[in-house]
């Protein structure tokens, strides 16, 4: 993981190198030395396709002993078919004095392969040229005579891909150290923002000084328990009374032309009501109107009168 | 260990960040928790405040005390004892009958008894509450 690979010097790693003691991020071009390289005409159209039938390609060609990683990409219609051994590499860099956190990305000098348009002495003896368009490493002597001045290996070779180094059980580095910083940083952040955020759920509560105040005016009413005693007294009071009351009020509603109230009886279990009514048909109708308001109708036998009654 | 140094660093910010969502977190249900709490307390208050207020008036005695001059006092036999009153009316028009109930309907009182008898084309009433 890196956010800011941008701007990294880049060393060119060869097996001739000198000693360095650097303390900051690095990334790595690897010579040939440190790789393998196939090229082939491959059926297939990704990468990780590829990547997946590389080890076949490279079958006899690598020890079997070591354990390979393959990195691929396509040139116009051939794929370049990289294999390398991590551990080795590591184990190299780390003997030429690199820090494994130091150590930021791992490129092959054949990704930059247009770059070199010229050699570039590593070493005494080496120079590494591109030929046919791949990097090979070859002893200096072999080059022409208006070849012998170097190329200048800048930041510029820096290719858009790279590999990272695979973790070992012996060196484990996943973050830079400015990566440690940055993302450390995002987490303290969010960490105070989140104990702020927490400190300001403990502020002032506009719900509880109404309730304070409801309290300080009706002190009786301090203990929960006492409120809920006097909730449930008033409200079997309040159902009661009201119900009553609907039901009177019924009773006075269903009253019309032809119908007389004789007598009402109310208390707190029922309510009753007899109705002399003037024939039949108003008889009728004041039953639908009853029911209607949910009342137990009775017909008083022989006449055209009704009782009508609700428990409570 | 200094190998591990920046994971270890990253790892302790990252529980650093971790506990301290849990604790915003549980600040956070602790105070809605709080809050509906109160919000109940405060709906239960209301609510016994207001049928407090109705069904325990002090000034329902007064109320009843006018309610006495509802009907000529030639027609009524009023006893009104220890927030118990208990009234019969005779010989009502219809007219008065609707009197006595719309107004006793609109006292906030407990009716215990309410008997309405028509005879002739007169009422008897009886009435028996307490407050």
């Amino acid at each position: 993981m890196n956010f800011f690979n941008q701007g990294k010097e880049l060393i060119l790693a060869h097996k001739d190198m000198a000693t360095v003691n650097i303390g900051k991020s690095v990334n790595i071009m690897l010579s040939p030395q440190f790789y393998t390289l196939k090229r082939e005409a491959l059926p297939v159209k990704y990468a990780h396709q590829a990547k997946k039938i590389a080890p076949s390609i490279f079958d006899g060609l690598v020890e079997n002993s070591r354990e390979y990683e393959y990195f691929v990409s396509k040139d116009d219609e051939e794929w370049i078919l990289i294999a390398y051994n991590s551990k080795e590499i590591l184990d190299f860099l780390q003997s030429k004095g690199f820090k494994r956190e130091n150590i930021s990305k791992l490129y092959f000098a054949q990704q930059s392969v247009s770059m070199f348009n010229r050699p570039i002495y590593i070493g005494d003896k080496n120079a590494l040229v591109s030929i046919d368009n791949t990097m090979v490493v070859i002893p200096k002597i072999v080059l022409a005579e208006d070849e012998e001045s170097s190329l200048n290996f800048t930041d510029l070779f820096t290719p858009k891909q790279s590999v990272s180094i695979k973790t070992t059980s012996s060196s484990s580095n996943t973050f830079s150290t400015t990566d440690t910083i940055i993302i450390s940083t995002i987490f303290a952040i969010f960490g105070i923002l989140f104990i702020v955020e927490g400190f300001g759920y403990g502020g002032n509560n506009s719900n509880r000084d109404k309730f304070d105040e409801l309290i300080a005016s009706n002190l009786s009413l301090q203990s929960a328990y006492s409120r809920k005693s006097i909730i449930q007294k008033y409200k079997i009071i309040d159902k009661l009374e009201r119900s009553k009351r609907d039901n009177i009020k019924n009773i006075s509603s269903i009253i019309f032309k032809g119908v007389k109230l004789t007598n009402l009886n109310l208390n707190d279990k029922k309510i009753e009501a007899s109705f002399i009514c003037s024939n039949k048909a108003v008889s009728n109708k004041l039953k639908d109107i009853a029911i209607k308001k949910h009342f137990k109708v009775l017909n008083i036998t022989g006449t055209n009168d009704l009782l009508i009654r609700k428990s409570l | 260990m200094r190998e591990y140094q920046n994971e270890i660093i990253i790892s302790v910010s990252f529980i650093f960040m971790i506990l301290a969502y849990g604790y915003k977190s549980s600040q956070s249900s602790t105070k809605l928790l709080e809050e509906n709490k109160i919000k109940h307390s405060i709906k239960q208050l209301q609510e016994v405040i207001a049928l407090k207020k109705l069904w325990g008036n002090k000034k329902t005695s007064l109320k009843v005390k006018k309610f006495k001059n509802t009907i000529d006092i030639q027609k009524t036999r009023w006893s009104n004892k220890r927030k118990k009153l208990t009234v019969s009316y005779n010989t009502l028009t219809p007219n008065e009958l609707n009197k006595v109930t719309t107004k006793i309907l609109n006292i906030p009182v407990q009716i215990i008894k309410l008997k309405i008898d028509k005879t002739n084309k007169q009422y008897n009433v009886e009435l028996k509450c307490k407050w």
